[in-house]
């Protein structure tokens, strides 16, 4: 297997390990007998970051239904840490097509971000 | 939920994406005031692909997405607060969290207040430490070290404890000051002042020296003065015990990435020898910056490897020099002094700066009466002088030390305070630390090396000549004793726990009088150790003591109470008296479960209980039981931790005994992985492991798989246990079991006789094991043929089962099936009829129908009504044998 499909991989594990934890910290959440004492402040930054990660995770599933190479770019690059150059080789495109569409999922996902809140 | 509005992007399609990507990059460049002019027009009247594009420009100038802040962010939102949303407010002892202070390389400092005794404290947490076992290792390194140190000039160890995920955490003193060089230049205070300060530094430094510890990363942000003037050196987060064998390479690397390099001394940047003569440098740049108001070498704006070789190869102004822009009054003879005070101790041949901090304090000192330097040129005779070889301490320190001396620490610190308050804290305090230190030994991380017996023997071995020498503090001496003796315990080293324990026992008594908590704590931690070394009626009588005294004392639902009973329903257990110590630990579950849910006590009441149950052969509530514990283990400490292992292993035994045994051979071998792996192959834990999976091999005839494994297992056993003790019987129970399946009958005769003589040893006449020895001898004589003997050895069996086992009990079943046979065999019909269908009985109500003495039970049965002519019922039986 070749580094960038490794790098491939490894992003998606990422994504599916940070989208189940938070869905395991959520649950938490409601458990509901758990006392947060000071750290309200800390726990709400936090916590929105969770849905914000949830949210993302469902934003890039829809996504993968509208434009699938741009939904693997940004896992790739978001969990993934890929840079440009290694994106576009993996996607087989041209960096500057990578910017281009890197900027547009980006706002587009940005935007349902903010609408799951 | 601010935004109800649905911009219909669920509704968007593939087509549809690609319109509104087109307007998009064709506005996104557009300066922003002219855009959505632009997409008006261009969107050509359809609003609905205006607005979805005006929502992704917007989206673009703000730019403070989720996905601009990395991966890194996500990541610490979903794990960062993995300690706090798990966290009771009681979790901190007597601490109550009031707010952040800050946030270090490892970990997250909170100030806290304690209400009973209105201190403060800053309590430090490690951060994501189940991720990262390494960062664990550091963490508990600053602990260890930190409660080595006691020294006015070293922030100080309160206290120390683990959240319930294992999360540590430590309690310390809270400095509130300012750091050195803000303090000096704020004060304005003069080279004498400051050489004074400077001076103090060195004093808490020269201590951690004393105590082998190397700070390695000494600077002014380290060092704060508080109001009254007193200087405080924090953050031993990288220190280094000196004599840390076997990483040296690795904690310097670790050192180097942590350090800051403008002190790091030319050693510690070139992968050098690092020791007490680094601290030695570090000294001497700060107070090269005290002197001068600046760092002796500008490494701003360079690399890190620019910055070394600045340090390594540039030559160093001399102090006097770069003062010079400095408004001073000293005279030139004293900056002359100052000069040598600075550049020898911050010479960059170790050899040739001052040899210990001590020697630099003794110029200080000097400077400051005016009296000649030792370290004048003319007098240096560091430079020949062969460079001493520090004395090395033998072995790493391990977790046992570090809690002993943190008991230490803490003790003085207690002692000093309130004794009312002082009383009550520090009971919860004890008993946190030493569940802490019992936690690390069994478990919590593989870097600690907790497998490794040996090591933390030699460790415990230390803490203990150190409690020795504490004659002048009996009380602390006693806690430290019955610490030490409680790890020795679990250790197997029982003769060395005895005396301990005694130890503790005795002066406590002469202390305290016979009726104190804490003697009920000793007599309940002897009692403990009785059951190890198998003396269970001296067990039971001070266990039984421990805890009347507990209840006397205690309220009834202070800790001590629970876990004197939780005790006590041990010792019945290994009493063989299960009916009665069931309602005791189902009391001691009761009262753990009071204190909280999931908590690691609780877990260990409800094994004993499932135990019980298993062995007063209640299976299916044991099974139950077992599995909520697995439960409850696996989210306390993962899945590799021993306790998971054991759970593993107890749902093996209870599929053994209802005869599924490939199920159990699937469980043993999942518990026995991670108990290799823990503990190691020569551990009497991984033995037991050993032995219970040769067991459902046996019982699977794969006596070839099974033998090695229980030699192995019995070798452990006797080498640890000594050869009159449970475990030894019970690994020459199974290799009688296999000698007995090959035919080896002599064999296998006296395997069971050797085990018939330790249960009678260890229990006396009483206890079901004997009788299952005893049954097992006959065994042996029903394949010889001598079904005489065979039928006394088998009412003898059960006449020792009748004193422990209810009449049906599955060893009943068994003991009447073959009772049975060995009548038949004698053509005794009627006698043998009535035992094995009263076996059968048993036997069929708690197991399946496939079991082997099942299976046997039917046959015998058939053959006795055909000889008694009953061929109806022979033919039964015969039909159901198939």
């Amino acid at each position: 297997m070749s580094p960038l499909h490794f790098k491939r991989i490894a992003a998606r594990a990422m994504r599916q390990v940070l989208v189940e934890a938070a869905r395991r910290r959520n649950a938490e959440k409601r458990g509901g007998d758990v006392e947060f004492v000071t750290f309200d402040e800390a726990m709400g930054v936090a916590a929105t970051s969770r849905d914000d990660l949830l949210a993302l995770d469902a934003a890039l599933d829809h996504l993968a239904r509208l434009n699938p190479r741009q939904a693997l770019m940004v896992e790739s690059r978001f969990f993934g840490g890929l840079d440009v150059a290694e994106t576009a080789q993996l996607l087989e495109v041209s960096e500057a097509t990578v910017l281009r569409d890197w900027r547009a999922a980006k706002s587009w996902l940005a935007a349902e971000i903010r609408r799951a809140r | 939920m601010t935004d109800v509005t649905k911009t219909d992007a669920d509704e968007i399609d593939a087509a549809r994406w690609e319109e509104i990507q087109a307007v998009f990059h064709l506005a996104s460049d557009l300066p922003r005031a002219d855009q959505r002019l632009f997409v008006e027009r261009r969107c050509n009247g359809d609003r609905m692909l205006m607005g979805q594009v005006l929502a992704l420009l917007d989206e673009d100038v703000r730019g403070s997405s989720f996905l601009d802040r990395g991966v890194a962010h996500a990541a610490r939102a979903v794990f960062d607060a993995a300690g706090f949303s798990s966290l009771p407010s009681f979790s901190f002892g007597p601490y109550r969290l009031t707010r952040p202070l800050g946030e270090g390389g490892m970990g997250v400092v909170y100030l806290a207040e304690r209400d009973d005794l209105g201190s403060v404290a800053a309590i430090k947490l490690l951060r994501d430490g189940l991720l990262s076992p390494s960062r664990r290792e550091r963490f508990l390194g600053e602990q260890r070290t930190l409660a080595q140190l006691s020294h006015p000039g070293i922030a100080r160890l309160f206290d120390a404890g683990a959240l319930e995920d294992g999360t540590p955490w430590i309690a310390m003193e809270y400095v509130d000051g300012e750091y050195l060089t803000k303090y000096c230049h704020a004060k304005k205070c003069s080279i004498a002042e400051r050489l004074k300060l400077f001076r103090d530094v060195c004093d808490a430094v020269q201590h951690a020296h004393s105590h082998l510890v190397v700070h390695r990363d000494i600077k002014p942000s380290n060092v704060l003065v508080t109001a009254d003037g007193g200087v405080k050196l924090l953050d031993f987060g990288i220190a280094k015990q000196l004599g840390d064998d076997g990483d040296v390479g690795d904690a310097t690397q670790t050192g180097l990435r942590l350090m800051t390099p403008a002190y790091a001394a030319p050693e510690q940047l070139t992968g050098g020898q690092v020791g007490t003569h680094t601290d030695v440098y570090a000294l001497g740049v700060v107070l090269y910056e005290l002197l001068t108001g600046h760092l002796p070498f500008d490494l701003a704006g360079r690399t890190p490897s620019q910055a070394a070789a600045v340090i390594v190869e540039q030559p160093l102004e001399k102090p006097s020099v770069a003062a010079r822009r400095l408004p001073n009054r000293e005279a030139r003879a004293a900056w002359a002094d100052l000069d040598v005070l600075c550049l020898t101790a911050m010479h960059r041949d170790p050899q040739q700066r001052y040899r210990t901090v001590d020697a630099l304090i003794r110029d200080v000192d000097h400077f400051l009466k005016g009296e000649p330097l030792e370290a004048r040129p003319d007098t240096l005779r560091y430079r020949l002088r062969k460079f001493v070889q520090r004395k090395r301490v033998p072995l790493a320190f391990a977790a046992a030390v570090f809690v002993v001396i943190v008991a230490l620490v803490a003790s003085y610190t207690v002692r000093l305070q309130n004794a009312r308050n002082a009383a009550v804290a520090e009971t919860a305090r004890t008993a946190r630390i030493q569940g802490f230190v019992l936690n690390l030994l069994q478990g919590g991380d593989n870097e600690v090396g907790p497998a490794d017996s040996l090591r933390v023997l030699t460790v415990v071995e230390r803490g203990a000549q150190e409690a020795a020498s504490l004659d002048a503090e009996p009380a602390v001496q006693a806690e430290l004793y019955q610490t030490l003796g409680g790890v020795l315990t679990k250790l197997g080293r029982l003769d060395r726990a005895d005396t301990l324990l005694r130890a503790s026992l005795d002066s406590r008594r002469t202390l305290y009088g016979a009726e104190h908590p804490d003697v009920a704590r000793s007599l309940i931690a002897m009692g403990r150790l009785r059951v190890e070394q198998a003396r269970m009626p001296e067990a039971e009588r001070l266990v039984r003591d421990g805890l009347a005294m507990s209840r006397r004392l205690r309220p009834p639902d202070h800790p001590d109470v629970a876990d004197a009973t939780t005790a006590l329903g041990r010792v019945l257990e290994a009493r063989g008296t299960f009916a009665q110590a069931i309602p005791v630990l189902e009391e001691a579950v009761r009262l753990q479960a009071t204190r909280g849910p999931g908590t690691p006590d609780l877990a260990k009441a409800i094994v004993a209980l499932s135990d019980n149950h298993f062995y007063a052969g209640h299976f299916d509530v044991a099974d139950s039981l077992y599995r909520r514990a697995l439960g409850m283990y696996r989210s306390l400490h993962g899945e590799k931790h021993p306790l998971v292992g054991d759970s593993y292993i107890s749902l093996g035994a209870v599929q053994l005994e209802k005869g599924n045994y490939a199920e159990a051979e699937k469980y043993d071998r999942s518990g026995l992985a991670i108990m290799e792996q823990w503990y190691g192959l020569d551990d009497p834990r991984t033995a037991s492991a050993q032995t219970m999976l040769a067991r459902a091999l046996v019982r699977q005839a794969r006596y070839d798989d099974a033998t090695p494994l229980l030699v192995k297992a019995m070798s452990t056993q006797e080498h640890i246990y000594g050869p009159v003790h449970p475990k030894v019987a019970s690994a020459l129970n199974e290799l009688g079991t296999v000698a007995m399946k090959g035919k080896r009958l002599d064999d296998a005769d006296a395997y069971f006789a050797r085990m018939a003589d330790i249960y009678r040893q260890v229990y006396g006449g009483g206890h079901y094991l004997l009788g299952i020895a005893i049954a097992n001898r006959g065994s042996v004589a029903i394949e010889r043929k001598d079904n005489v003997r065979a039928e006394a050895l088998f009412r003898e069996a059960m006449v020792v089962y009748g004193k422990s086992l209810a009449p049906d009990h599955l060893n009943f079943g068994i003991t009447r099936v073959k009772l049975g046979r060995a009548l038949a065999r004698q053509a005794r019909w009627t006698e043998a009829e009535r035992e094995i269908l009263t076996g059968y009985g048993i036997l069929s109500k708690q197991t399946s129908p496939s079991v082997s003495w099942l299976k046997a039970a039917r046959t015998d049965l058939a053959m006795v009504y055909d000889s008694l002519g009953r061929r109806e019922e022979a033919a039964k039986y015969r039909e159901s044998a198939k």
